[in-house]
């Protein structure tokens, strides 16, 4: 029988070996350091979002199902401390959001025609041929809904880090960020 | 400006030095590379935008946000990270033996059985090398709760691996 360090000298081992060599290669985001740089970059993004056009279509087609998670489409390499628009095709919505200073946006994953949604999920009417509820945030500021299709039964799930409850609603509702 | 510049620099510097150890963390919870970027890339975000209180303990931060990420996603899917495997071809068949290849590969799936939240303790505990504090830390439980999960853990595994030694002596 093994003993507990001969097991975690092989776990040790194991995990090491096991991961390929992995390196970030998506963006780095600008920081902010004080409250007055935060403030600064929020009256920034409030600019922002201002621009930002508040088109809401039904998407062409619906998103494709069996993704796994998929980063805003339509996106352009973007400098830090600068803003474009993009735009992110979920549940057969076309959703567009202004992003700054290297925000990666919200980010959409698809959970698949078996997920259930989880009890104490809450639901909330945005007048849209979909249903949405909002989950329990995985972290503080990083809210969350998920989404499925009247006519379909595949549930998507929307994350969006750093946004308030509010501002993912109006995405949802308008098409665009609101202030 | 000067100063914003250098925090920059810094942030910059410290994405540089411990992205590649939080992208192994996040592919080990999640399951493979390109929800583990998705994950780095959202601590990343959000250690920025919090930068004057991160930049104490930056990576712990990062890690922080990624295992919670990694938590979330699990409710959400409703099923073990682990499923997705872990590739044979990430290993470095020419350096280790088939046997040791086997070995290893039977640990990983057993590791893969556990309830994620016992997963995510070994993976901090013995890939991250995290203290039992820094563990319970990162996972926001108690040090007892590291402690016990650790334990169950390690009996779980200990069972698969004997039960699966006990018949392969059989089979001989």
């Amino acid at each position: 029988m093994l003993t507990d360090e001969e097991l975690t000298s092989r776990l040790t081992t194991a995990f090491q070996e096991s991961v390929p060599e992995l390196t970030y290669t998506g963006r780095v985001p600008r920081v902010r350091r004080s409250a007055t740089l935060a403030t600064t970059s929020v009256l920034a993004a409030a600019t922002a979002l201002a621009l930002a056009p508040h088109a809401l279509q039904r998407g062409p087609e619906p998103a494709p199902q069996g993704v796994p998670s998929v980063r805003p489409s339509g996106q352009s390499p973007t400098r830090a401390g600068h803003t474009v628009t993009r735009t992110l095709d979920v549940a057969g919505l076309r959703l567009t959001y202004a992003s700054v200073d290297g925000s990666p946006g919200p980010l959409y994953f698809v959970l698949g025609p078996d997920t259930g949604v989880p009890a104490g999920a809450e639901q909330v009417d945005v007048g849209l041929p979909v249903d949405v509820w909002f989950v329990d945030d995985p972290a503080p500021g990083d809210p969350q809904v998920l989404i499925r299709t009247h006519d379909a039964s595949t549930l998507y799930g929307l994350l969006a880090p750093g946004w308030t409850h509010q501002q993912l609603l109006d995405l949802l509702e308008h098409g665009s960020q609101q202030q | 400006m000067i100063t914003e510049r250098r925090e920059q620099r810094a942030f910059e510097a410290f994405v540089a030095d411990a992205s590649g150890r939080l992208m192994r963390t996040a592919y080990l919870l999640c399951g493979d590379s390109g929800h583990a970027e998705d994950l780095v890339q959202t601590a990343l975000f959000r250690t920025a935008r919090r930068w004057h209180r991160a930049r104490q303990q930056p990576e712990a931060y990062a890690r922080r946000v990624v295992v919670n990420l990694a938590k979330d996603r699990w409710r959400t899917l409703g099923r073990r990270p682990g499923e997705a495997a872990v590739a044979l071809d990430t290993f470095d068949t020419a350096a280790t033996g088939r046997e040791d290849l086997l070995e290893r590969e039977r640990l990983l799936a057993a590791i893969r059985r556990l309830p994620a939240g016992q997963q995510a303790v070994l993976v901090l505990r013995f890939l991250d090398d995290l203290s039992v504090a820094e563990t319970a830390a990162t996972l926001g439980c108690s040090e007892g709760n590291v402690k016990s999960q650790t334990s169950r853990a390690l009996d779980r595994i200990r069972d698969v691996l004997d039960q699966e030694k006990e018949n392969a002596d059989a089979d001989r």
